[in-house]
Parts: structure tokens; sequence; C-alpha cells
């Protein structure tokens, strides 16, 4: 059984992206996707110290693709979501929800 | 068309610093990015950020283990030093130790790699790679300091600044087969 824990600001992000991506995300994709959707430049090796603790948490799964030369002779290593990652995604959406809900103060502004 | 050369120093940083071993694929990404268009100025955030992670990393999981060793080594050793020789205790020289436990630390590093490579062709446990670092550093520190100062008698400025040279030598060589080897290996695995 996958070790379930609290999912931080962060690692909910990767792993929305990761989920937008689908599969064959790897480091590059997903730090692209959450400077697009985010507006902030995201460190990759913060990228990937938040895909190994959702790898932890059973939220992830990853495979070794083949090297190449562009790499320098490195492998890509690509991420995709599990079920209990999507699970996790929902749950959090979930939470966020009925927290944001009947606060007069965060209606609106989302133009 | 011929691929851009990423920032040496910061490459060579990370393969000292075991990011490009322990995350291939990060090192990989990094590469591509650059040849893809990024700044070397990006590229060199990017490394720091890796490289403050990994030694966070291993510091949590207790893989620097042998570098404390070797701090404790120096400290071990500097108190020798003062307990029969030191001749003159003063904030400059307390200062001067001080800048002296970094290149120590590396030449700690440094034989500890070189009898690693000998006693065993596996990379040793912790605990070893601990034992070897400090007794490492502690003769070397003693035995560079008693050959420099005793017999050559050189001042300990200009001790400092030979000792400063032969460990910068120290830390440019390159990792041992071994670790070339397990380098390998991952980026295959």
């Amino acid at each position: 059984m996958a070790r379930q824990g609290y999912l931080g600001e962060f690692e909910l992000i990767v792993l929305l992206a990761l989920i937008r991506l689908g599969d064959d995300a790897y480091g590059v994709p997903i730090a692209r996707e959450i400077e697009r959707c985010c507006g902030r430049e995201v460190a990759l090796g913060s990228a990937y110290a938040a895909l190994d603790r959702l790898e932890e948490k059973g939220l992830v799964a990853s495979r070794l693709g083949e090297p190449t030369a562009e790499r320098g002779g490195r492998a890509k290593r690509y991420f995709t979501a599990t079920e209990d990652g999507f699970r996790a995604a929902r749950e959090s959406r979930r939470a966020f929800v009925s927290l944001w809900q009947g606060v007069p103060e965060l209606e609106g502004g989302l133009s | 068309m011929r691929p851009r050369k990423s920032p040496f120093v910061a490459r060579w940083l990370m393969e000292r610093l075991g990011v490009a071993e322990r995350n291939p694929p990060l090192a990989g990404d990094l590469e591509e990015e650059f040849q893809n268009g990024r700044s070397a100025l990006w590229y060199w955030r990017q490394a720091v950020v890796a490289m403050a992670l990994v030694s966070i990393g291993n510091l949590r999981s207790g893989r620097n283990l042998p570098v404390l060793a070797g701090w404790l080594a120096q400290i071990a050793a500097v108190c020798t030093l003062w307990h029969f020789d030191w001749p003159h205790p003063s904030l400059a020289c307390g200062i001067l130790l001080g800048l002296l436990y970094v290149p120590a630390g590396v030449c700690g590093l440094f034989v500890r790699r070189r009898l690693s490579e000998y006693a065993s062709r596996r990379v040793p446990s912790l605990p070893i790679d601990a034992f070897l670092t400090a007794s490492g550093t502690f003769v070397g520190y003693l035995g560079w300091y008693l050959i420099c100062a005793c017999f050559v008698k050189w001042t300990l400025y200009e001790l400092a600044i030979v000792q400063s040279l032969w460990f910068a030598g120290c830390a440019v060589t390159r990792p041992d087969s071994d670790s070339r080897a397990s380098s390998k290996l991952s980026i295959l695995r």
C-alpha cells in the first residue's frame, strides 16, 4: 500500500502539471507547463525533488527512456500520475473548493 | 550545427557534488534546455539549486557523515597543534585556520577516495568511509604541517599558500574508475 501523506502546494502544482501533460512527461515539459500556467520560473531540481516525493507517496510512477546525444548521453525520466495521484488531486480540489465557498473576501477577482 | 558548450565550472561542480551521478535525468534536462537556447546564467541558477538540494538530501540521509568526520578530524588536528606546537594563538591565526578547513576537507576526501580505491573495489559503507576520511584528514593535516613547518621552516602564511595550492591540485583530480563506472551504470539504468 502506498504511503499517503500531506500534499504540499508545490507538489500539487507539479502533480497537476503532470496530469495536464499526460503520458511521456519529463522534467523539461513539466517545468515549462508550470511556468506557462503559474507564471513563475521553476528550478528543475525543485521539480525533480517534488516528483521524487510524489513517487515515494505512490502518486506518481516513473520510468527511464533512452539516452540521447542532445542530452549529453543521459536518459529522460518519464513520469505518469497513478490512480492514487488522480484521487489525491481530486480530493485536494474538493477541499479547496469547500474552503473557498462562503468566504465573501475571496469572491470574484478571477479575471 | 555544433552543440553549444554548457558552463564548464557548473558542470564540473555538479559532477563533483554528485548531482550528475545521483540524478542523471536532471543533468540531461539542463543540457537539453541549454542546447535549446537557455542562457549560461539560467544554467548556473539551475545548477546551484540542484547542488543545494542534493546537499540537503545528503545531510538528511546521513551521506555526509564522512564529511562531518573529516571536519571533526580537522578540529582534532588543530587542537593537537595548538596544544603542542602552536606558537602564537591569535585571532589572525584562528581565522587562517578556519580558512584552511576547506582545503583540508578536500584533502580528507581525496585521501579517503584513494584509500577506499585500494581497500576495496566496492564503495565502502558509511562508517568505514567516515573513518577513512577522518584518519586521512588528521594524518594529512598533521603530516603536512610537520613537514613544512618543522623541516622546511616555512612560516604559517607560506605554509597556507602552498597548502592551498596542493589541496586545489587534489580537488581537480578526476573521480576514480569506480565512480565513473557507477555513474555510467546509473545513466544506462
